[in-house]
């Protein structure tokens, strides 16, 4: 990168092409310009292209290939784009390149949007969480979305989709649920909603002491679409969520 | 009017007009020559190479050109790969690479993507020594270099 002492050198940046041999030097520089050497076969800007298709857990992976890879991935223009998106904070002597200083912030960054989300009060799963994506191969894999980005996919996938094998998806929390029915403190505790999202349900009767109850169905469908998924609702479920209890099989009575 | 191909290992090749000019930069040549019996030289693609991106031209003869905005994000491009293109590239690491620079070179730029693609869609998943294997790569980190640049992507492992 240092092109000091060498006015050879500067001509294939300024796109001057004067003395020939002025250029062919150049030519001669570029090619041992650590830069635009080949990475294991193929020219950094063509790994560019490729690694422009990995999520950035893969391209943290990337990273602790070798040296060389390690350079084309920090030197990938998405990070400066996406602390530009976030402002995050300015370069340090500890994060010294825009890829280090995206990274400390990885876990808060959607890996669709880029963008940076925390945790509110009022809605804790405003953070990405994983949720599972069909890529262009039709294979699954694991992406981190923020919640945006999560009630997006499900609008899309989960509801287009109409099918049972979401069993997983619809685990029952069913620690307070009488009946399958849930009142209002009931479902703003178990499933963190804020009392203003519950109005979207409907109402379905009073309880002895007077209070409305719900059903626990429609409190975990508008849970599950508020939060961003099952993941959304179980990382802010209150010990509500218990998991599905396995069947053991029984031990052969002794005769 | 079927055009010339001469490889680098001097191996001609008879195309279609129509599948030779998948590739701009044959396409700019003809333009500039114009019409000439003379073959084309690729100097920068072996034969064996060579035939495989006219197999992939043959293919796609009748493909629309590309759109522009479907490069902006390939994150964001839902379009799925043709069964037939992931076929075509199920070939060796070194036939693959070859394949992207040719397509690089030749300047055809839907192989390029798919190239590209398949390079990315092996990366996926795999870990730092499963990535070295496959692409032959050489760990040049020394043991407190690794350890160093593991604890900083921690947060990342859970994928």
């Amino acid at each position: 990168t240092n092109s000091s002492g060498s006015s050879n050198g500067s001509n294939i940046i300024n796109g001057s092409s004067g003395d020939p041999s002025g250029s062919f030097a150049a030519v001669v520089r570029i090619g041992g310009d650590r830069r635009v050497e080949p990475v294991a076969g193929l020219p950094v800007e063509i790994w560019h292209k490729i690694l422009a298709g990995l999520c950035m857990r893969d391209l943290v992976v990337m990273v602790q290939v070798s040296k060389p890879f390690q350079r084309v991935v920090e030197g990938l223009p998405m990070w400066k784009t996406i602390w530009t998106l976030n402002e995050l904070p300015a370069l340090t002597s500890r994060a010294r390149t825009y890829m280090a200083m995206v990274c400390r912030y990885g876990e808060s960054i959607c890996e669709l949007c880029d963008m940076y989300s925390y945790p509110k009060r009022d809605a804790l799963a405003n953070r990405p969480l994983p949720v599972l994506m069909e890529d262009e191969y039709s294979e699954t894999r694991r992406l981190w979305l923020c919640l945006e980005c999560r009630r997006d996919f499900l609008e899309d996938e989960v509801w287009e989709s109409d099918s049972d094998s979401s069993d997983d998806e619809y685990q029952r929390y069913d620690r307070f649920v009488m009946n399958g029915r849930i009142t209002e403190s009931e479902a703003m505790e178990l499933y963190n909603l804020p009392r203003s999202q519950l109005t979207r349900m409907q109402m379905r009767g009073w309880d002895f002491e007077g209070r409305p109850f719900y059903l626990d169905d429609d409190a975990q469908d508008l849970a599950v679409m508020y939060h961003g998924g099952m993941v959304g609702v179980r990382c802010v479920s209150k010990g509500g969520y218990q998991k599905p209890r396995r069947q053991r099989p029984k031990r052969p009575a002794v005769a | 009017m079927p055009i010339t191909l001469l490889s680098l290992d001097d191996v001609q090749f008879k195309v279609d007009k129509e599948v030779a000019e998948r590739s701009i930069l044959i396409k700019n040549m003809i333009e500039d020559v114009g019409e000439s019996d003379a073959p084309i030289p690729l100097p920068n693609v072996s034969s064996s190479v060579l035939k495989k991106v006219i197999e992939y031209c043959e293919h796609h003869r009748n493909d629309p050109v590309q759109t522009q905005d479907e490069t902006d994000d390939p994150r964001k491009r839902s379009n799925d790969i043709e069964e037939w293109d992931m076929k075509f590239m199920m070939v060796d690491q070194e036939m693959l690479f070859e394949i992207i620079l040719a397509a690089n070179y030749l300047d055809i730029k839907p192989l390029l993507d798919v190239g590209c693609k398949t390079v990315a869609n092996i990366i996926k998943g795999k870990t730092p020594e499963e990535i070295r294997k496959v692409f032959n790569i050489v760990n040049d980190f020394t043991p407190e270099e690794e350890a160093q640049i593991k604890k900083e992507n921690e947060w990342a492992e859970d994928r």
